[in-house]
């Protein structure tokens, strides 16, 4: 018999910043999904495995409400999806907060470089083929296997031009879902997106899937920038897909859970009575589903595509690894395929937007760095300086590796402004030893704090930030401390 | 002969970087070491730090467009 999700209810996406709103809320958030991800951290090696803290994983599994796992970074879309590597710490979290289902995203993030398997930075579309329908529906077969749940795989976004080689986004979805007997996480905002970006109508797209295998829907806001709305998660769900949603939802037989999707970096500017104002909005939604009346409308058959020879998964993950890596990075001997107009104007928009999330990642570990480069070489030239790193340096999938790498850079491409090295080296340390949970030393020729009065005030770091060479002990272990070791220089006999 | 070299003296927690505020940073880095979350959009980090007075969001119904992103 099929699997038919419990009747979870309205939730939101967990977000530590929002910590205290869940648990002060369980009556109007009953569901909270967790993307666990999210809330690990990866050691500086290269090779080293993502962990989480087992104490927050029994905190979360601890909060008032029902608890959903959605996996973010290992994508099924792709030839290169992790069924090993990752699946043992995600196990353990799917299991103690007892998810009733799991979900990820039908995308691809990891391609192959010059150098080997290699992130791409962002999560991309895949083709709409045969081929890839037979690709991600093992993949989904394999990752079900291995976590051991229910798995829904959840409807991207896609800023490209189908082609004409592609089946409908409706048709595929379909096509995945049942190649691999499995549910579907239906992103409405992603679909509306692609509705209102021209690539596909929400309404043909939602009168080819199977309602059936819908056991959740996701919810955001979306905003509009450079000639492309974007699945920005950004405040409050467009007014329109509301109304869409109300006149769908109560369709679905087997809807478990309406989640709400607001990113980080959003959150204090959207706020805490807005975010909760969002939650009634879906409690009303969820309120439609009470008596679902599944379509008896049949699908007819999906039209024939016209096959493109050469245009296989491989060959578009090798156009995503180069259009998307520095030069350096990307697969050697070019692309095996055509590229359209339409499609060299959405990587571009790719490239950008991936670009934000690096340079934000950067200025949120090293944010004190950031504002004395800010302040030292004024905002266009930060700007370029952004641009040079991303340009020739690979993207990695966590925050932290990117800082180190841009440490990296910076060592190799020094600036001549007061304070930086010493700013940068102590921010990198507090990432190496927060990512490595290691204990670390750094030396200082500057006060730190003289430098971060001077920053807060607007200034470069002045000669009253000059020291003797200080140790900073900087650890995690058993909480996090940074404690200074006072070193000076002293005369001793030889 | 004589020469400088260095040696530790001392373990101290001046008071303006204070143990309670030197967690703080250090759990602010922490929290902020994941997986970027699974959206599709302009992360608006830099541009918060770069100017967090012109951090420019949405577009109205009457597509008024804010530009986002640098």
């Amino acid at each position: 018999m099929p699997f038919q999700p419990p009747r979870l209810g309205p939730g939101a996406i967990y977000l530590r910043s929002l910590d205290s709103l869940f648990w002060s809320n369980a009556d109007l958030i009953r569901v909270a999904e967790v993307e666990p991800q999210s809330l690990w951290t990866k050691g500086t090696r290269l090779d080293s495995l993502p962990r989480g803290s087992p104490f927050e994983r029994r905190r979360l599994s601890t909060l008032p409400q029902r608890l959903l796992i959605h996996g973010v970074g290992y994508p099924i879309g792709g030839t290169v999806c992790d069924q090993e590597r990752h699946i043992g710490e995600f196990r353990l979290w799917t299991e103690e907060v007892a998810s009733p289902w799991v979900s990820e995203h039908l995308s691809i993030m990891h391609v192959h470089g010059s150098g080997g398997l290699q992130s791409c930075g962002f999560l991309m579309p895949p083709l709409q083929t045969d081929a890839q329908v037979e690709l991600a529906a093992g993949n989904i077969i394999r990752r079900t296997a291995a976590v051991g749940r229910p798995f829904a795989f959840e409807t991207g976004v896609n800023y490209f031009v189908r082609q004409d080689c592609e089946m409908s986004d409706g048709d595929f979805f379909a096509a995945v879902a049942d190649a691999a007997d499995c549910g579907i996480l239906l992103d409405l905002t992603n679909l509306w997106v692609n509705h209102k970006n021209g690539r596909a109508k929400i309404c043909d797209v939602l009168a080819r899937i199977p309602l059936e295998r819908v056991w959740e829907v996701h919810l955001a806001g979306i905003e509009f920038a450079y000639g492309h709305w974007l699945d920005a998660h950004c405040g409050e769900i467009d007014p329109d897909l509301v109304e869409i949603a109300a006149e769908f939802l109560p369709g679905l037989p087997n809807l478990g859970a309406i989640i709400f999707e607001l990113a980080p970096d959003r959150v204090s500017l959207f706020g805490e009575k807005a975010f909760l104002h969002q939650i009634e909005t879906l409690h009303r939604l969820w309120e439609t589903t009470r008596s679902p009346s599944a379509s008896t409308v049949p699908v007819s058959a999906r039209p024939p595509l016209t096959e493109l020879p050469g245009l296989t998964p491989e060959a578009w993950e090798r156009l995503i690894a180069d259009r998307m890596l520095p030069a350096a990075d990307r697969p050697p001997n070019g692309v095996p395929i055509e590229i359209r107009t339409a499609d060299e104007r959405s990587f571009s928009l790719y490239a950008r937007l991936a670009a934000s999330f690096r340079a934000g990642a950067i200025a949120e570990l090293l944010e004190n760095t950031t504002r004395l480069l800010l302040i030292g070489i004024g905002e266009e030239a930060l700007r370029d300086l952004l641009d040079r790193y991303i340009s020739v340096t690979p993207p990695v999938a966590f925050p932290t590796d990117e800082v180190i790498r841009f440490r990296r850079f910076m060592n190799a491409n020094p600036l001549s402004v007061p304070g930086l090295e010493d700013l940068l080296r102590f921010e990198a340390a507090l990432v190496e030893a927060a990512a490595d949970s290691a204990t670390i030393q750094v030396t200082l020729a500057k006060d730190i704090d003289a430098m971060l009065t001077d920053l807060a005030a607007g200034r470069l770091p002045g000669p009253s930030s000059d020291c003797p060479p200080t140790v900073i002990e900087i650890g995690v272990d058993p909480a996090p401390f940074i404690r200074i070791l006072e070193k000076r220089l002293e005369t001793v006999p030889r | 002969m004589k020469e400088g070299v260095m040696k530790a003296v001392t373990v101290r927690v001046p008071a303006n970087l204070s143990l309670e505020q030197s967690q703080k940073v250090l759990a602010t880095v922490l929290g902020k070491a994941g997986h970027p979350n699974c959206y599709s959009g302009f992360k608006i980090s830099f541009e918060s730090v770069v100017d967090p007075a012109n951090v420019l969001l949405h577009v109205d119904k009457a597509l008024n467009v804010n530009e986002v992103g640098g």
